[in-house]
């Protein structure tokens, strides 16, 4: 048997990631697109996380940007800042990302050790050794078949592929459903540290939002195939303000605002309240002895896909 | 285009030549994978349709001797059902492997050309087993005197063709394989219901197969109805080239855009 073409060593730089004016249409006919006109900008190297409710279209979106799929409509591209492309069947593009959906499309009936090597020889910067030592960390037994292991194990061994891929542009799909939280904060750990050896871009998209938040640099929001939001996580946490002090004085805050969360326990409160608070007003609240806080990704979250949601009975 | 070095003159490649080399590097990994994916899993459960094909033609053998006369070919039947084990082979494997190699970083194209080149390979692989077993028994029965017909008229008459058996054999098993692999996709990117509207398209090269090689029931009736049962062998070899590059034809339509599903 001969030698495999080698493989590259020298990583291109981060991929970034748009979608234009996207449409997709699982059928021709469906009044609902799973996209309809969607746009966005992933920013090449940064963290990027990607939310939305069920059928919001995030899926179908990662599945786009990975040329898994090809768009009814609009443009797709991926690649470095000023290079991006197309990348349905552009291999060059495809090898340089790597989307891990939850189950992590791996060959089920055979050991897990097979998935993964085809993995390192299919990925150009495939490391190996990170591959292991996450393996251990996440205590995934490669003599085992995906299909008789357990959701969470099978998700860490997603997760694996995700990482070890070092892949320009890394998407992962809910891929850490059914991990138990010491796994998901290995993950996560693991995630952070190598992302700062070896900068890439990194899309993540989860219903954890409380838990992921704090990995985000830039925020989008997808709603029933739009994209409501995409812009730094810090202007995100701007477009709101949560109070915390004496439930009278939080009160007089509120004042015709919308809340978007409200605690009370005994005569303290804490309020979430959305729209931004001018420098006037932060002194004000300061003044009156009140603590500012910035807005909870998910509280945000569920204030905009709500209110969406309304709207559009509203139109009916 | 080149870009010379500094001092040395040297000539280094550029950006796009690097990425050109790099791209092929890639493909011919992909195709390479898929290629030994196919005829791996193939020969895994192949092995064990050759050793069920032995069984089954020793046991007609000795049920034969037994009755004290051996007039009919123990291994004509086995060997020359390879063909529909590897249909059966060719629908189930690309599902299992198209999903991770698109996922790793394939392309359809690399697919494409990984699962021709591995229907080659098994198509040759399986078609030299038939041949042998043919060429075997041919051996076997001249030495002990018995004397077989083979049940339905073929392009060869009997195993002692061992070459004209081995390309028979070889061409029906690329196109059935190939054939069954267009189906598999096509189930897998149109759904139960168009998936089987397509069925007959995705039967064509197999029926022309059969036709010109004039085999079985149905293909020896069939040509014998349009005419071509006189055909000379080298022309209805000509004609099974063609089906198995009709197969690939279509397989190339049912790939080139198949959009992964999602995830249940």
């Amino acid at each position: 048997m001969t030698a495999r073409p080698a493989q590259p060593t020298t990583a291109p730089p981060p991929f970034g990631a748009e979608l234009r004016d996207v449409v997709v249409r699982y059928r021709r006919r469906d009044e609902a697109p799973a996209l309809g006109g969607a746009s966005l900008t992933v920013r090449p190297g940064t963290i990027t996380g990607l939310l939305g409710r069920n059928g919001a279209g995030k899926t179908t979106a990662l599945a786009l940007l990975a040329g898994f799929r090809r768009a009814s409509a609009g443009q797709v591209l991926v690649g470095p800042a000023g290079a991006m492309e197309d990348p349905f069947e552009n291999p060059w593009a495809v090898m340089h990302t790597q989307l891990v959906r939850e189950g992590g499309d791996v060959w089920g009936d055979d050991r897990a050790k097979d998935t993964l090597a085809h993995y390192a020889d299919a990925r150009p910067l495939w490391d190996g050794d990170l591959a292991a030592g996450l393996l251990d960390e996440l205590e995934v037994d490669l003599r085992k078949k995906p299909d008789e292991m357990s959701r969470g194990k099978r998700s860490a061994l997603g997760a694996v592929i995700g990482l070890a891929s070092r892949a320009p542009l890394t998407i992962f799909d809910e891929v850490y459903l059914g991990m138990d939280a010491p796994s998901r904060y290995a993950f996560y750990d693991a995630l952070v540290a190598d992302y700062a050896e070896h900068p890439r871009t990194i899309v993540l998209s989860s219903h954890l939002i409380d838990e992921v938040e704090r990995l985000f640099e830039d925020v989008v929001v997808v709603d029933r195939g739009r994209v409501l939001l995409a812009e730094p996580v810090e202007d995100v946490r701007a477009r709101g303000v949560s109070l915390v002090g004496p439930a009278d004085v939080v009160e007089q805050f509120v004042d015709g605002r919308r809340v978007l969360s409200r605690q009370r326990l005994g005569g303290t409160a804490q309020v979430t309240l959305f729209g931004a608070f001018d420098a006037a007003q932060r002194r004000r609240a300061t003044d009156a002895g009140l603590e500012l806080g910035a807005v909870a990704v998910q509280d945000l979250f569920v204030h905009l896909t709500r209110e969406t949601g309304r709207d559009r009975e509203a139109q009916r | 285009m080149t870009d010379l070095a500094g001092a040395g003159g040297a000539p280094r490649p550029t950006t796009e030549q690097a990425r050109r080399a790099v791209v092929a590097a890639h493909h011919r990994r992909g195709v390479r994978a898929t290629a030994e994916y196919m005829v791996g899993a193939t020969w895994y459960i192949g092995v064990w349709f050759w050793a069920i094909a032995l069984a089954v033609g020793g046991i007609i053998v000795a049920a034969q001797s037994r009755a004290g006369d051996v007039d009919v070919s123990a291994l004509n039947g086995p060997a020359g059902s390879a063909k529909f084990f590897l249909f059966v082979m060719g629908i189930v494997l690309p599902l299992t492997l198209v999903v991770v190699h698109l996922a790793s970083g394939g392309t359809r194209r690399s697919f494409l050309h990984g699962t021709v080149a591995g229907a080659a390979v098994v198509g040759v692989t399986f078609g030299l087993v038939a041949a042998l077993l043919a060429w075997a028994e041919r051996w076997l029965y001249d030495r002990l005197g018995w004397q077989t017909a083979w049940p339905h008229g073929q392009l060869y008459d009997d195993g002692s063709q061992f070459g004209l058996v081995l390309l028979v054999q070889t061409v029906f098993c690329v196109v059935y394989y190939l054939s069954g692999t267009t189906i598999a996709l096509g189930y897998y990117r149109t759904g139960g219901w168009l998936g089987t509207a397509l069925l007959p398209l995705a039967l064509v090269p197999v029926a022309l197969s059969e036709l010109v090689l004039q085999s079985g029931f149905f293909g020896e009736a069939f040509a014998r109805a349009l005419g071509l049962d006189g055909t000379s062998a080298w022309l209805g070899l000509a004609g099974g080239v063609v089906a198995a590059a009709l197969a690939v034809v279509l397989l190339h339509r049912f790939v080139r855009d198949v959009p992964l599903r999602a995830v249940d």
